[in-house]
Order: structure tokens, then C-alpha cells, then sequence
């Protein structure tokens, strides 16, 4: 299923920040867990990403670290800020509203689905 | 048979040495820049490793090449370097001839400690299309550094050569970023490469960021294969390199310093500003330069017109004409002298001059009082037959008066008839006067004086314009107060019948006031506004260019306006003083079409024209000069116009065409000559009431109406004419006769 643009404009950045809740992350690795733990509905490509990515960095909600992996290559990881994780907070409780107001008007089932292929 | 060939094989050969081996001694031939060096202290290996590499050149190039090499070569080898080492350093011609040509140097082949191996791969790097040869040395340089020191560090030339891969994107990216080191560790197949190089040069980011986003998107694509993923589907997954460069680019620039960001937004504000700005600069110039006036009457040709509607046998200016052209420059020059005389009769010291003159130039004296003799002055500007008698009254080629140019942007008439009749014609008419008097010729001199004041009645019809009835009327006061002298100081001059004839011809002149609510200045405004305005044939137009060079010619002669019109083009002081055309200049250019839309429109502005001349009118023929309320109504009026940037702009014409001086008190002279001809009327009649009765009346009213018909009014006083009788001769009193003028007189 594919997301309209506007409503990913919207999901992008909070389920970014959601990600980078749990530890710091690099782009490849976000991109997979994007499309693995929401069974691909907010699947992004990577010429979405990155920008994503600096447009989150140029708000101070990330930050950026060059590190190197274990391979010896290196990477760069974005973690959380606390401005972040404030945006995070407030974004979240957002959509839990939207979300309850959805169930209440019946467009979104009172317990959701499960998604296919990671948590929701 | 072979004597011939084997000695033209020579000479060829001869020809073909270089000269730096004829002076040698040496015949050699055609020699090839290698040859033409010293190379007995190489060895052969050596000397054919640079043959290898320098037959890859050609020209200035190959010769400077195997110069420089051999020279490096032997200082090497004398160094203690060892020949197998120099060959090894040297045994990839065709990748070390490529980067010569690239960089156009050669001391880095033999400085470099890199194995020829890698001269490949570092000409794939370098050697880029559309580079520079100073971009392709700093870049050359870099890579051999970044290898050398991954070379020593342990990694082996061929690690080094699989890390590059195809290095062409790569070479491109090292282009861009202007960085080696950090790119070297990514070793990409060249599709993903290219791919991570499009989205950086798309980006036009700076090189840093260029490096940072180079670095992220090789790091992605690395992990990609890393994960199992082939090329094709990571490239799938990028999405699309134009679309991630857009949004790379606007997210980057959002992480720039909020200085640079400030200043980019005031200069695209800027640039946006200024683009508006100049197209509508440009929409306007356009418009306005479009703008042409219609031109749909000619004064000059109506009053043309007018004149040869007079029957030829009526109009008085072809006999003045021949008058006046008997008067030759030499003539006109001893008229000068003597014109004072001729207004004085023989109290002047010059007088006998003057009656000499009056006696040489009797024939045009005559053609003169024949032409009074005619009922209409019937003078018409664009008349050829003019031209002898312009070209005698402005000494120069004859033109054509009042020409009927359409680009003409000069708004004054020329008077030239004006200024013969009143300065040539009527003091000899006057001269011609006091000569009949001194010699009691009363017949001729009632007729000169009937001639003069007919002269008056031509003179009016000059033009519709207000200087010529102004004119006539300033004369006939003054030829009225002449009679009037001669009727207190010569009454017996004339019997009673010739003073009759002189009463009733004096009657008859009347003294008019200019009114512009008839046709006087009014025509004048709508002459200005059809030569500056289009018409849109509603009444209404829009300025033009045309207007302005009307404008520039009326200011040319009042440095108050001229002053006006370069403030509003921002003509700076020096300039302006310097450079009289504020339409030469270069900010007249920029501005003329912003200014032109911010003037008023034809009917809005001669609306207030006429306002304005209203105004004017009601000040110049206010005769009470202590009342100033119509001055200053006026010049409020003028001020307030002045005073405000916007309406100074809007009105600018009527600024520069309407006087910004105090109206002139000439204008209210005419009630003053009004009183003058009055009383010489009532002079008149009172002498022939003596005659009658003996004695002079006690009032006017006792002339009336038998010698008059009704009491003149003083308009001083809006009350009869004050009249009494003083030791036994009439005296009439009015504040127009006590002006200093008729005291002198």
C-alpha cells in the first residue's frame, strides 16, 4: 500500500525520531527498519531519507556522528537530542489523538492490526 | 644516373639536421627530440623507457618532456639511484604520457615513490574530462599522497587498484569533493558510484558538504552490499538522483549559518525586488515611449487663415511690408539713433537728424500711411513673400516664421510684425507728426494722427494673444495722452471740424480687456496640452516623450524652474549647471517613464491650468494694489503644488508652464489707459464747448450729450471722471494720471 505523499510528509520525521529513540542509527540501517518494523507502509527511499535526516539535523532534533564500524569502514549515526526526544513526546501524543479521534469516527478498528513484518 | 640522387638524399639530410648538430659538425638528419639530446651518459634501458613514453606526445609537449626527463634522469642516476629502478619507475608509458598531457608536468613521475602499477589507476582518477591543467596538478598531487601513504602503510598496489575500481565516477566525485583520502575507502562498483557523483554535482553544495553527503551515500550503498543487496535494486531503492539532490540541497542549505542564510534571503529579496522593478521599468518605458502627441490644431494656421480670408485690396501688411523692406540694415542701424528724436519732435537735440531721416525715407513713410489706410492688418506667418523682410529685420537667411513643424517642441510665437509696427512704424508716423506740426501743416497732421490710431487698430489684430491687445492698449493711452497735450497746449491747432474728426477716431479706439475665458490664454493651454499629450479622443491622454522636451525648453529661460525640473530627474547641482538638457542625462533616461505615469493625465491637469490661470487673471487685473487676496490666492495655489513631492510631480507641467513670480502689475494697466483715452475725449469735447460758448464747462455732465455721449467712469474709483476747471483751463483728476509715467510725460 502506498502512503499519499502529505501523510508521509507528516509520519516521516516522527517514526525517523521514534527509531532513534531506541539508540543511535545509521541511514542504511534506518532505511531497513523503516520498511521491516512498518511492513513497508512507510517504506522510504533513501533520496527521502537523507534529506529527512537534515532537515531533522538543521531543527537540532538529531545530531550527526562520523564513527567507524566494525568493518574497519565509517559510518554516520544520528541520535537523539533532547530537543528531540521533546519533539518525539509531542508529536507522539499528536497522533495518538489523531488516531483515537480516527476510532472514534470509526476509520481506524478500536485495537489495531498488527503490521506484517515488525511491531507497530 | 644515382650522382643526382645519392646528392639530393644528402642535402635533404643536410637540411633535415637540426642546427644545434650542424654546429656540432655532425649531418644527421631528421631527429626526434629524444635524438636531439645528449643521452651517452644513460643507459639504453633508460633512454628507450623515455623513447616509450615521449613517441605517446607530440609537439612543444614531447620536446619538453624529453628534456626534462633526461635531465631528471641523469641527475638520478649521478644521485645513486639505480638504473632498474628508474626503468620500473618509468615502464607505463602510455598512462604516464596521458598524465603529462593532462597536468602538463613531468617532475612528478620520477618524484612520486609509487609503483608504476598504479599510474593506471591514477590517470583513471586525474585524468576527468573538461579539467583544468591547475585542477588536474592539485589533484594529481593528492592522489599520490592519499597512495603513497596507504602504499607504506601496507596495503599492496593491487588492494590499492580493486579499491578504485573503475575510479571514473570516483575521479569525478574526487573533482567535486577536492578530497581523496575519505572517498579512497569506499570501494564501489562504478554504477553506484556514478550514482552517489550525479546526486553531488547536482547538489552545488559547498565542498565540504559535498564531502559529507559523497561520504553518507557511499557509506548506504556500502552497507547495501554488505547486506546481500546487488547494485541494481540499491540503485532502485535510491530513488531518483535528481529529486535526491533537490532535497539534499534545500535540507543542507537549511544547516548553513543563519548569517549566510539572512544574506541569501536578502539577496534573492533583492533579486526579486530588482527583477519586478525592471520589468515594469521595462512595461513602462514601453508604454511611454509609445506615446506620441496628436497635434489636431495649428494657432498659427488659423490666424494664416483668417488674414487670406481678408479680401488682398483690404489688408494693410503687403504695403507695411514694402515699407519696411525700403528700411535696409544700414537704414534700420540710423533709425536706432535717431528713434528717440522722432518720439520728441523738436525738443530732442537730434531732431534735425530725425526730420533728414523722415525726408530720405519718405517713400516708405508713404507706403506706411497708405497702408493705415486699409480697413485690415491681414498679416500671415508662412508667407514666402515675408522673406525678403524677415531676412532684412534679422539680418540673416530668411525662414520661415512660425514654422509648421510637428517635432517642433518650442512653444513661444514669434512676433516679428509686433515689433516693426510698434518700434519702426509708429515713430515715424509720430516724427512725421511733430514735422507737420513745426510746419502748420494741420491737414497732414490730423491725418498722421488718423493714420496712428488706425495703426492701433492693425496692431490689435496681430494675433489672438493677450500681449497684442496689451500691447495696443499701453500705445493708445499713450497717443491719447499725446492729443491730449495738444488740445491743453495748441487748442487753435485744429478748428472744430478736425478736432471733431479726431474725437470721433479716438471714440472709436477702444481699450480692451484681455479675458482668458474667452480665447486669449486659453488657447495657449490647449495648445501645450495637445503638444504634450496623447489624446485618447475623449478630452483625456497620457504624457509623452515629446512633453518633456517641451518642458526642457520652457525651462531653459528661468533658472527657478529649471531648478524644479532637475530635482525631479535627481540631476546632481554640477551636472546641472554644466549640462543645460536635463533629458541628456542619464538619469532622466531611468527616470523619464516612472515620471511621466506619476503626471497628471490631460484632463486632470488642464483642469487645473485653467484653475490656475483663473488665479492668475484675477491677481493681474486686480487694480487695487493693496488688496492682495488674488496674489496670494495664487501663488498659495502655486506653493501648495510645490510643496508636495507627490502633487510637484503630478503638475509638473503646470509648474513649469504657469509664472512662479509674482503676477505682473503690466496687466492692470489697462484700466490706466482706459482714463487716459477718456480724457483726452473729454479734453477734446471741452475745447469745443469753448469754442461755442466761450468758456470751459464746469462739469463733464455739461458735454453731455451734444460733445459726448456719456460721463466717462474712473475705474480707480467706480465714480465719474473728476473734472475741473483751474485758472481758466479744464484739469481732470484720477489716480491713473498721477502714475509717474504721465507725470514725466
Amino acid at each position: 500500500m502506498r502512503v499519499e505523499r502529505e501523510l508521509m510528509r507528516g509520519a516521516g520525521p516522527v517514526a525517523v525520531l521514534k527509531l532513534l529513540e531506541e539508540g543511535a542509527k545509521y541511514g542504511y540501517e534506518l532505511v531497513e527498519a523503516l520498511s521491516k518494523q512498518t511492513g513497508g507502509i512507510l517504506d522510504m527511499g533513501q533520496s527521502t531519507l537523507y534529506p529527512l535526516l537534515y532537515n531533522l539535523q538543521s531543527q537540532g532534533l538529531i545530531r550527526p556522528n562520523w564513527q567507524e564500524s566494525e568493518s574497519g569502514r565509517k559510518r554516520k549515526y544520528y541520535s537523539l537530542t533532547a530537543k528531540g526526544k521533546k519533539r518525539l513526546a509531542g508529536d507522539t501524543a499528536q497522533w495518538v489523538a489523531v488516531a483515537t479521534a480516527m476510532q472514534s469516527l470509526g476509520i481506524l478498528p478500536h485495537v489495531p492490526p498488527r503490521l506484517r513484518g515488525g511491531e507497530a | 644516373m644515382n650522382a643526382p640522387a645519392s646528392s639530393d638524399h644528402r642535402w635533404r639530410k643536410v637540411l633535415q639536421t637540426p642546427v644545434s648538430q650542424l654546429l656540432r659538425g655532425h649531418i644527421t638528419g631528421a631527429q626526434t627530440p629524444l635524438e636531439r639530446l645528449d643521452t651517452s651518459s644513460l643507459p639504453d634501458r633508460v633512454v628507450e623507457a623515455i623513447r616509450a613514453i615521449t613517441t605517446q606526445l607530440s609537439g612543444r609537449c614531447r620536446s619538453k618532456t624529453a628534456r626534462q626527463l633526461v635531465k631528471s634522469c641523469k641527475a638520478l642516476l649521478l644521485e645513486g639511484c639505480a638504473e632498474a629502478q628508474l626503468v620500473e619507475q618509468l615502464s607505463e608509458p602510455v598512462s604516464i604520457a596521458a598524465l603529462i598531457r593532462v597536468t602538463g608536468k613531468t617532475d612528478w613521475v620520477l618524484n612520486a615513490r609509487l609503483p608504476a602499477r598504479l599510474w593506471p589507476t591514477v590517470h583513471a582518477l586525474v585524468g576527468q574530462k573538461r579539467v583544468r591543467k591547475t585542477a588536474a596538478r592539485q589533484m594529481l598531487s593528492r592522489i599520490c599522497r592519499s597512495l603513497q601513504w596507504q602504499w607504506e602503510a601496507g596495503k599492496t598496489p593491487e588492494t590499492l587498484i580493486e579499491t578504485s575500481g573503475d575510479t571514473i565516477a570516483l575521479g569525478g566525485l574526487l573533482y567535486e569533493t577536492q578530497s581523496v583520502a575519505p572517498l579512497l575507502d569506499f570501494s564501489l562498483p562504478e554504477s553506484l558510484m556514478s550514482v552517489v557523483l550525479d546526486v553531488v554535482k547536482r547538489t552545488r553544495l559547498w565542498r565540504g558538504e559535498k564531502l559529507d553527503t559523497a561520504c553518507e551515500l557511499c557509506a548506504h550503498f556500502a552497507d547495501g552490499l554488505e547486506k546481500g543487496e546487488t547494485e541494481a535494486a540499491l540503485i532502485k531503492s535510491f530513488g531518483s538522483s535528481k529529486t535526491a539532490a533537490r532535497l539534499i540541497r534545500r535540507a543542507r542549505l537549511r544547516n548553513r549559518p543563519f548569517a549566510w542564510r539572512a544574506w541569501r534571503k536578502t539577496w534573492q529579496t533583492t533579486a526579486a525586488i530588482s527583477v519586478v522593478v525592471l520589468v515594469l521599468w521595462t512595461i513602462l518605458t514601453m508604454r511611454f515611449m509609445a506615446a506620441q502627441p496628436t497635434v489636431k490644431f495649428d494657432i498659427i494656421q488659423e490666424v494664416d487663415d483668417l488674414s487670406r480670408s481678408i479680401p488682398k485690396q483690404d489688408r494693410a501688411w503687403p504695403l507695411y511690408r514694402q515699407g519696411l523692406t525700403k528700411l535696409t540694415p544700414k537704414a534700420r542701424e540710423k533709425f536706432y539713433e535717431i528713434r528717440a528724436a522722432l518720439g520728441e519732435g523738436p525738443a530732442s537735440e537730434h531732431w534735425p537728424e530725425a526730420k533728414s531721416f523722415l525726408t530720405k525715407h519718405s517713400d516708405a513713410l508713404a507706403l506706411f500711411l497708405a497702408a493705415t489706410s486699409r480697413p485690415k492688418l491681414g498679416f500671415i506667418n508662412r508667407d514666402p513673400e515675408n522673406s525678403l523682410w524677415l531676412q532684412n529685420q534679422a539680418h540673416e537667411a530668411s525662414y520661415v516664421l512660425n514654422s509648421p513643424d510637428p517635432t517642433k517642441t518650442n512653444m513661444s510665437i514669434l512676433l516679428p510684425q509686433m515689433q516693426d509696427l510698434g518700434f519702426h512704424v509708429l515713430p515715424m508716423l509720430t516724427g512725421a507728426i511733430h514735422l507737420a506740426v513745426e510746419q502748420g501743416d494741420k491737414e497732414r497732421c490730423l491725418h498722421l494722427q488718423l493714420a496712428r490710431l488706425a495703426l492701433l487698430n492693425h496692431y490689435s489684430q496681430i494675433g489672438p494673444y493677450p500681449i497684442c491687445q496689451i500691447a495696443t492698449n499701453e500705445l493708445t493711452g499713450k497717443i491719447a495722452q499725446n492729443i491730449a497735450k495738444l488740445v491743453i497746449e495748441s487748442p487753435e491747432f485744429f478748428d472744430d471740424q478736425q478736432w471733431e474728426t479726431l474725437f470721433q477716431k479716438l471714440l472709436v479706439t477702444q481699450i480692451k480687456k484681455s479675458d482668458f475665458r474667452r480665447v486669449d490664454e486659453r488657447i495657449f493651454i490647449d495648445d501645450f496640452l495637445q503638444k504634450i499629450y496623447t489624446d485618447d479622443g475623449n478630452g483625456n491622454g497620457r504624457f509623452t516623450p515629446r512633453g518633456f522636451q517641451v518642458l526642457q525648453n520652457m525651462v531653459e529661460f528661468s533658472s527657478g524652474r529649471q531648478a524644479l525640473f532637475e530635482s525631479i530627474f535627481v540631476v546632481p547641482p554640477d551636472l546641472g549647471r554644466q549640462q543645460t538638457d536635463v533629458t541628456e542625462t542619464t538619469t532622466f533616461d531611468v527616470l523619464s517613464a516612472p515620471v511621466a505615469t506619476m503626471i497628471a493625465d490631460r484632463k486632470e491637469l488642464q483642469k487645473e491650468l485653467l484653475y490656475l490661470n483663473e488665479l492668475v487673471w484675477k491677481a493681474r487685473t486686480n487694480l487695487n494694489s493693496e488688496d492682495t487676496s488674488a496674489e496670494n490666492a495664487y501663488l498659495t495655489e502655486y506653493q501648495r503644488l510645490m510643496d508636495s513631492p507627490h502633487l510637484r510631480v503630478k503638475y509638473l507641467p503646470a509648474l513649469i508652464f504657469m509664472t512662479d513670480e509674482l503676477p505682473s502689475y503690466l496687466w492692470s494697466h489697462t484700466e490706466r489707459h482706459q482714463v487716459r483715452r477718456d480724457a483726452a475725449l473729454v479734453l477734446i469735447a471741452a475745447e469745443r464747448y469753448r469754442r461755442q460758448h466761450g468758456q470751459f464747462p464746469e462739469t463733464i455732465a455739461e458735454l453731455v450729450p451734444k460733445y459726448l455721449a456719456k460721463v466717462p467712469v474712473d475705474p480707480y474709483t467706480s465714480k465719474p471722471l473728476q473734472y475741473s476747471v483751474k485758472d481758466g483751463r479744464p484739469v481732470i483728476d484720477s489716480e491713473a494720471l498721477r502714475h509717474p509715467e504721465d507725470k514725466t510725460d
